[in-house]
């Protein structure tokens, strides 16, 4: 370490001979080094290696590539049931999670951006969902929501809403939408601070002009506040989306892909049980692709609309 | 209702707040210990409680109404976030199993830490604490080092293919885990990495390099450069403008960003579970292990999360102004 700083010393001294551009090629490329070898070993290579994955058999070993077979894998996703079911259940997962995640995530901000005492401990709390660990998050609401010693069908019971303990995690597509309860409880918060954070840039004259006027709460929430947070909420959906198409840890570990065979996978779940369960890395690759290309598209729609919009 | 009497607002608001007030009580009774408080009477009883508070205290003083309103709800939001995590990771990790036996208990009839020593006592569960610890630092550091070289290049200096480098953090930051992993496994096993500490380590920097490079962009981007051009004026090289200008002015950021890789890290379930054959267990995945729906033991499992969520819970609190600002500018991962 101290070596390599010394030699970084040195070279500066001799960079700072060249012209200004070329000194600064020259730094970009001693600074990008290591992050392009990391890139290009851990990122790149296993991409490409990817795509030449989709288009092999299988091979001898695991993640060898096996012979030739051209589009086959591919081709295996238009008369794949399972895929469509995971896909159709990817949508049972994303839809709710948007846009109750978003619409609770915005009421949640409304409400913290008004000032009354405690406000603080309330915002401190919203960092609860979002640092627990998702396997924690999932162990929690096991045990939260189990029908014989959990709390919550208790408290159901006792408060006389149901007359025994619902089972939460066992039905068809029950359990699945429990899951995307569980995920919203976990990403609301984080969806909450990101509009608190624009709500702060709100300018103020423009709210007491309005007030002034004499509009109405809902009319100043409809016409100055709504439009006002309009990107933010764009940005929110699409950052919702992104993450609940990658849930992953949640079904793991909670239903592993049940009840009954596939009534939880989303595709990204499916992924990983075609490559690493069922070691079929070919067919694996072909879906990991298609998840990626989603996520890259909308990811590449979120920072266009987004870098001038908040970050600015 | 008539604004102009104070006298009737006044009456309003108190009747609300305590129709609210009352029902809450009456409903948590019935939850402890039911006592035939039906439900739909909570229910009308604290909505028509908060439209009265609401329209008498608004009435008053301008806002008023909406500022309590929103306390009250505010109220319900802690409720929803803080009641699963504390009864059943808190509370529930000093139960003893017997005692569950009897039916679920809020309060521990009989507080105990004796599922800690009994965790202690699982091989792969402390283990994989002290490996999740060791790597997700290591990773956290290693990261936030190279992360500070690659975006402070991408960020002030201009070379060939900038903007080429930049979008290639950007689909990096976002590429699905299982999209490199096969790959990833394949060069593990052939470097043999696999399931060894180092390789695990090497992993998770896989994993946090893009993010923390990508936070990082923003924030040197947001440094002044006339800053720099100062020092550089005065004879600085651009290492030594980092190093004495530019990173000094922006610790609280690079502190963030370090804590948004620790915690992607120390959160993983997917890389730690695939590069793990048998000799290098890590904390996520021996959580899933103690998860078995039927012979789990709750304490153990709620001591271990509670183990799991200490470290990056203490971190949050204690850092919440910047990780607000971090969150809100969509560090998501």
């Amino acid at each position: 370490m101290a070596s390599g700083v010394a030699t970084a010393r040195t070279m500066g001294n001799r960079f700072s001979r060249l012209s200004i551009r070329r000194e600064s090629q020259a730094y970009a490329l001693l600074f990008l080094v290591p992050t392009t070898l990391l890139f290009v070993g851990l990122v790149g290579y296993p991409v490409l290696y990817s795509l030449l994955l989709t288009v092999s058999g299988r091979g001898a070993a695991p993640g060898q590539l096996g012979a030739f077979v051209g589009l086959a894998n591919w081709a295996r996703i238009a008369s794949d049931p399972i895929f469509s079911q995971a896909v159709v259940q990817t949508l049972m997962y994303v839809i709710p999670a948007a846009v109750l995640g978003v619409l609770v995530g915005l009421g949640v901000a409304l409400v913290l951006n008004e000032r009354f005492p405690g406000r603080r401990i309330v915002r401190a709390a919203l960092l609860i969902p979002w640092a627990l660990p998702p396997v924690v998050v999932a162990a929690m609401f096991q045990w939260f929501l189990d029908s014989r010693r959990g709390l919550l069908g208790q408290w159901l019971v006792n408060a006389g809403l149901v007359d025994q303990s619902p089972i939460f995690l066992g039905g068809v597509p029950g359990t699945l939408y429990m899951l995307t309860a569980i995920h919203i409880w976990k990403t609301m918060p984080l969806l909450a601070l990101m509009f608190l954070v624009a709500l702060q840039y709100l300018p103020n004259e423009t709210i007491q002009a309005a007030r002034i006027d004499g509009a109405s709460r809902w009319r100043r929430f409809r016409y100055v506040v709504l439009p006002f947070l309009r990107p933010t909420i764009v940005a929110a959906i699409i950052i919702q989306v992104l993450i609940t198409v990658q849930l992953f840890d949640l079904i793991f570990a909670l239903t592993g892909g049940g009840p009954g065979r596939y009534s939880t996978y989303n595709v990204y779940f499916y992924t990983f049980k075609t490559t690493f369960e069922q070691t079929d890395f070919g067919y694996g690759a072909v879906l990991a692709y298609i998840v990626t290309g989603f996520v890259v598209v909308l990811a590449l729609l979120l920072t266009r609309g987004r870098a001038r919009s908040i970050l600015s | 209702m008539n604004a102009s009497d104070p006298r009737l607002a006044r009456a309003a608001a108190v009747a609300g707040g305590g129709l609210v007030l009352a029902a809450a009580l009456l409903e948590l009774l019935q939850i402890a210990r039911p006592f035939g408080f039906p439900f739909w009477a909570w229910a009308v009883a604290t909505l028509a409680g908060l439209a009265l508070l609401w329209q008498g205290l608004n009435a008053l003083r301008q806002d008023l109404g909406a500022r309590v309103v929103a306390w009250i709800l505010a109220i319900g939001v802690l409720v929803v976030i803080v009641v699963p995590f504390g009864f059943v990771v808190v509370l529930g990790a000093f139960q003893r199993r017997v005692d569950l036996l009897t039916g679920p208990h809020v309060i521990p009839p009989s507080p105990t830490t004796v599922a800690f020593d009994q965790l202690m006592r699982i091989p792969y569960f402390e283990e994989g604490l002290r490996n999740s610890l060791l790597v997700s630092t290591t990773a956290a550091i290693v990261t936030t080092l190279l992360g500070t070289l690659g975006a402070y290049a991408i960020a002030r200096l201009r070379f060939p293919a900038r903007s080429a480098t930049y979008t290639a953090v950007m689909i990096a930051y976002m590429l699905p885990g299982v999209a490199i992993l096969v790959p990833l496994v394949a060069i593990f096993k052939g470097l043999h990495l696999i399931d060894t500490l180092p390789g695990m380590a090497i992993g998770h920097i896989a994993l946090t390099v893009p993010l923390v490079t990508w936070i990082l962009i923003g924030t040197f981007e947001g440094v002044e450069p006339e800053l720099e051009h100062a020092a550089r004026i005065d004879g600085a090289s651009r290492l030594q403008a980092l190093r004495r200008v530019v990173l000094p002015v922006t610790v609280p950021s690079v502190v963030t960003a370090a804590v948004f890789g620790f915690v992607l890290s120390w959160n993983d379930l997917l890389v730690s579970k695939v590069l793990y054959v048998g000799s290098t267990p890590m904390l996520a995945p021996a959580i899933v292990n103690l998860m078995d729906p039927i012979n789990r033991i709750e304490p153990q499992l709620s001591m271990a999360g509670l183990i799991a969520s200490l470290p990056v819970l203490t971190i949050a609190l204690l850092m919440q102004r910047y990780l607000i600002r971090g969150l809100g500018e969509g560090a998501v991962k």
